[in-house]
């Protein structure tokens, strides 16, 4: 695991010195999750993509405010993320997400995992809907910290809080979650 | 972690997100276009300085162009009161529908067309065709002569340079304008993308994003 630190320290340090190529790379290790810090901020697939994309030549051109040696990803997100709120803000429309389950049933051969088997019919609709209807704030902490897989210190920077709001935030989120459940 | 935990990252595997697209193409187009917007931005300014000397030659024109530049065959004013302009269907009045092989026939150079076009229509020298993207309808409108159509913006319609890989474009976005070929009354326009490649200039009208227009571009393309 120690390999992909330091392969994207060195990418950004020649990214910071100008090299485009070494910024493509860069782009390319952290595209898919941008855009889906993205969408489920801005809340549609092509908002998302303009706001993932103007993230990135964003960051590109502050890269030389970026502190040496600081973790690049929740950086890029926490630009990303204001690129997608901007335009969620500038559209006029209200942060309900559009997300819906893959499939009605688990498919394939495999067992379910035990995270899979809680999850089975209409539990997982429930579970959606309950998260659709958290207002904004725990909305989107639970999906960086949940649905995207975000460290709490990652969710911080990319919502632009403190971890200790994220906590309370995620703790809060939860409580009404069981709630609605 | 709880079980409602748990439950919600398992939920998070199962959401059907969009597919993620590849931004490095766009990104790259970007990230070049900064480092050589200087020099368009001379060669726009310069054309745009000469047309603005024609026009203000022109006494009528003195109190209602504020900027003028061209690129191919398009010409942009910007002025402070739009003329009367029609709201009409992106699908009407398009001329002859033609197979691609006759239609090439007609028009002064090579039309450039996505894959899936085998028809299209010719009306006074331009090439157009009626694609659907995104589930949207969107127009794309070819042509060779230089100087071909107009384009008349209000203060709140925005335009962009930008980079279609390797070709210079312009991206005419935010409020409805005026769109004016030969031969037709004026009509109300949304977005477009505008590029040339080549002698060719190329437009894409429709109600796509920056990023969805610039991928179809690159497919009429390439």
């Amino acid at each position: 695991m120690e390999g992909r630190p330091l392969q994207e320290t060195e990418l950004v340090e020649r990214a910071r010195r100008g090299d485009a190529r070494a910024y493509e790379e860069i782009v390319r290790m952290h595209q898919g999750i941008a855009f889906r810090t993205a969408y489920l901020v801005a809340g549609n697939a092509a908002d998302a993509e303009e706001a993932a994309q103007d993230g990135f030549v964003k960051a590109w051109r502050a890269l030389g405010r970026f502190r040496k040696g600081a973790p690049f990803r929740p950086w890029l997100l926490q630009i990303v993320a204001n690129e997608a709120r901007n335009r969620r803000r500038s559209a006029g429309r209200y942060a309900g997400l559009a997300l819906r389950a893959a499939t009605d049933d688990v498919s394939g051969d495999a067992a379910p995992s035990p995270e899979a088997a809680l999850l089975a019919g209409e539990d997982r609709t429930r579970l959606l809907d309950a998260v659709n209807q958290l207002p904004e704030d725990a909305r989107l902490v639970v999906s960086c910290r949940y649905l995207l897989g975000l460290s709490e210190e990652e969710t911080a920077v990319a919502l632009g809080v403190r971890v200790g709001t994220v906590k309370s935030r995620t703790a809060r989120a939860l409580d009404r979650l069981r709630e609605a459940l | 972690m709880t079980p409602l935990e748990h439950a919600l990252v398992a939920l998070g595997r199962e959401l059907e997100l969009p597919p993620a697209p590849d931004l490095v193409p766009a990104v790259r187009a970007r990230l070049e276009s900064r480092r050589s917007r200087r020099p368009l931005v001379l060669a726009l300014a310069a054309a745009g300085l000469l047309a603005l000397a024609a026009a203000l030659a022109v006494p009528q024109a003195r109190s209602t162009i504020l900027r003028f530049f061209h690129l191919g065959g398009v010409t942009i004013e910007r002025v402070e009161t739009l003329p009367p302009a029609q709201e009409r269907p992106l699908a009407q009045g398009l001329g002859r529908l033609l197979p691609v092989s006759q239609a090439q026939l007609k028009v002064n150079f090579e039309p450039l067309l996505p894959p899936e076009i085998h028809h299209v229509y010719v009306d006074d020298g331009a090439v157009l065709a009626l694609l659907r993207e995104h589930g949207k309808t969107v127009l794309l409108t070819e042509f060779g002569s230089s100087f071909y159509e107009k384009k008349i913006l209000g203060g709140q319609t925005r335009v962009d340079q930008i980079r279609v890989g390797g070709d210079y474009g312009l991206w005419v976005a935010g409020a409805r304008h005026v769109f004016r070929m030969p031969s037709h009354a004026p009509r109300m326009a949304g977005n477009v993308l505008i590029w040339t490649h080549g002698d060719v200039t190329l437009r894409l009208e429709g109600p796509l994003t920056q990023a969805e227009a610039v991928r179809l571009a690159l497919r009429t393309t390439q």
